[in-house]
């Protein structure tokens, strides 16, 4: 798996960074900007990095997990590299440019719910670069991998949404090309149609394409990956073989989780201290367990709590 | 400079490699609107002839009309209303062009300028798919057509011009500005009163009692010259001076070249936004 039929470089991130305001929304409306000016974004001024100063060079036939906490830049990542944002700053090279990317992310885009599922491969399918004649070659395997030969004739729109995503997925993974982006997709459908997925991923690996991989499940990315880099607020902070990397990062999970249960700890005994001061009569506890989720730490222990929980799960 | 040409070139020819996806999507914009209603077609001709026949009654029968209008009234009207929702459709859509297709673009790597693209050609096969109701019309009421028909594919150009100018500001403009949608609306509606679409061109250009910005307006407004060439096909009378022509043309050619930079200037912008 993921050995390098020819060497050299596919994708090369040089100094890659990308820049996003606080809330994400730069949204604003024309009264807004009339009455503010230009500069007068809704929600202040404040613009962060969603990523900055990455730099790594990935190889032909590598397979690499992309590893973090949620927010901290990885699906960004996976953009710039399919092309489908552009960088603030620094580059995103691909080997042969950005349409030998087969990105595995959001993959029931490009569906509509009117048309049948019959129209909605051919359609979908030539959106993402196959041509009539690949399409009608590769048809029945599409069909046959999402299961979903017996509703083809079905509109898009009557279908569970698990079903659309093995359809999204049978037919981005049909496409045909040398590297592969993957973003949480593998988490999609029943057990069953997971393991037909890791199956197909391995599939791509054993044909020497080259592979990112992101997930939330250190298993997923152990299995499927040899190297790891580790981002967290948008900067590289490891880049190594995947165990270690999946290491480091297990370490300031924990590490943020019980920074939070502490944090937990002592809101809840102020609380006590605060109710026994006053009798008792505010059901404070409910109020000092809800506030720490929303520190900024508390995304991490989220994370490191679904990785073991999923860890336990998968295997 | 955005509009660098190493870098245009370098667009357009990413654009003329990937044009089947232009097909791909336009096709399916029909399918969408065709397949689901064995009435598709109908309804897409339904709005300008409903809209035709009120306008008619109203200024056949209520209002004189004098000679704003050339005879038969009917004809006139459907020449001028079929571009027109074209291009109405196009304004009031394009704000869409980019939001509404939110996770393809999100997913799908493929030169952004197609996103505008399809939503005028999407708009100008059904324009298409409406002349046949026109030509119906012509050959009922006798009116016959004079050798400027052959204009029509020029008009159509020029249209595709203007048009491809007003998308390539508004997509990515209403994405950055949410109440934008909103305002084209309006605009829309101010513009059907302020084109010739139910008057002619000639009765305003020659007139001695409009206020001279005003005529001016119409003068340098792209859409005057479209669909007065689009009339003179069947009203002679209601060709565009050449120099209206002229000015009209410049106008939309500026247009794109401002769309097109306003698209390249906010294309990171709203590519984080969406």
């Amino acid at each position: 798996m993921g050995r390098a039929s020819q060497s050299g470089p596919m994708i090369i991130a040089d100094d890659l960074g990308i820049q996003f305001h606080v809330n994400r929304r730069r949204r604003m409306k024309v009264r807004e900007f009339l009455a503010k000016g230009k500069t007068g974004a809704p929600g202040g001024q404040e613009e962060f990095w969603a990523l900055r100063n990455v730099s790594f060079q990935i190889d032909r036939g590598e397979a690499v997990g992309i590893i973090g906490g949620n927010g901290h830049g990885k699906s960004t990542l996976l953009r710039l590299i399919s092309g489908v944002m552009i960088p603030d700053e620094g580059s995103a090279w691909v080997k042969g440019g950005s349409s030998k990317v087969a990105p595995l992310i959001e993959v029931t885009g490009g569906f509509e719910g009117e048309l049948t599922v019959r129209d909605n491969i051919w359609l979908a399918a030539g959106l993402k670069g196959l041509s009539r004649k690949q399409i009608g070659a590769k048809f029945d395997e599409i069909v046959e991998f999402a299961e979903i030969a017996h509703r083809l004739d079905t509109p898009f729109r009557h279908l569970s949404s698990g079903m659309k995503a093995k359809v999204g997925f049978s037919v981005v993974t049909s496409v045909d090309r040398p590297i592969v982006l993957v973003d949480e997709v593998l988490s999609v459908g029943d057990r069953a149609f997971k393991n037909k997925c890791f199956i197909r991923m391995e599939e791509l690996l054993g044909q020497g394409k080259t592979v990112l991989l992101v997930s939330h499940s250190a298993v997923q990315v152990e299995r499927f990956c040899k190297r790891g880099i580790y981002l967290r607020d948008g900067r590289l902070i490891d880049d190594g073989p995947v165990s270690e990397v999946l290491t480091r990062y297990g370490r300031d999970a924990d590490k943020l989780a019980e920074d939070d249960r502490s944090a937990l700890r002592a809101r809840r005994r102020a609380a006590r201290m605060l109710r026994n001061g006053r009798g008792g009569e505010e059901p404070d506890d409910e109020i000092a367990l809800g506030a720490p989720r929303r520190r900024p730490t508390a995304a991490g222990a989220a994370d490191a709590e679904r990785a073991r929980r999923e860890a336990d799960l998968d295997d | 400079m955005v509009l660098a040409r190493t870098e245009t070139w370098a667009r357009t020819r990413t654009l003329i490699a990937r044009r089947r996806i232009l097909w791909l999507l336009i096709s399916r914009d029909l399918k969408v609107k065709y397949s689901d209603s064995t009435l598709g077609y109908v309804w897409t001709v339904l709005e300008p002839l409903t809209m035709a026949a009120v306008y008619w009654f109203v200024f056949s029968r209520i209002f004189p009309r004098g000679t704003a209008a050339s005879e038969p009234y009917l004809v006139f009207l459907l020449l001028g209303m079929l571009p027109w929702q074209w291009a109405s459709a196009v304004i009031s859509g394009s704000p869409r062009s980019i939001s509404g297709e939110a996770r393809l673009v999100r997913s799908v790597d493929v030169p952004r300028e197609i996103w505008v693209l399809r939503t005028v050609g999407s708009k100008f096969v059904e324009f298409l798919f409406s002349l046949p109701v026109l030509f119906a019309f012509m050959i009922i009421l006798h009116t016959g057509a004079n050798w400027y028909i052959l204009m029509w594919p020029l008009a159509m150009a020029l249209m595709w011009v203007t048009l491809l100018g007003f998308a390539f500001i508004l997509a990515p403009v209403c994405v950055m500005f949410s109440d934008m949608e909103r305002l084209m609306r309006i605009m829309v509606r101010i513009l059907f009163y302020m084109c010739p679409v139910l008057y002619g061109s000639e009765k305003v250009l020659q007139s001695k009692h409009i206020n001279p910005v005003i005529k001016a307006f119409y003068e340098y407004n792209p859409f005057t010259t479209v669909l007065s060439m689009f009339r003179g096909a069947v009203f002679r009378n209601e060709l565009p001076p050449v120099s209206t022509a002229v000015h009209g043309t410049i106008v939309a050619f500026a247009l794109l070249i401002i769309g097109l930079v306003v698209f390249r200037r906010l294309e990171p912008d709203v590519l984080k936004e969406i």
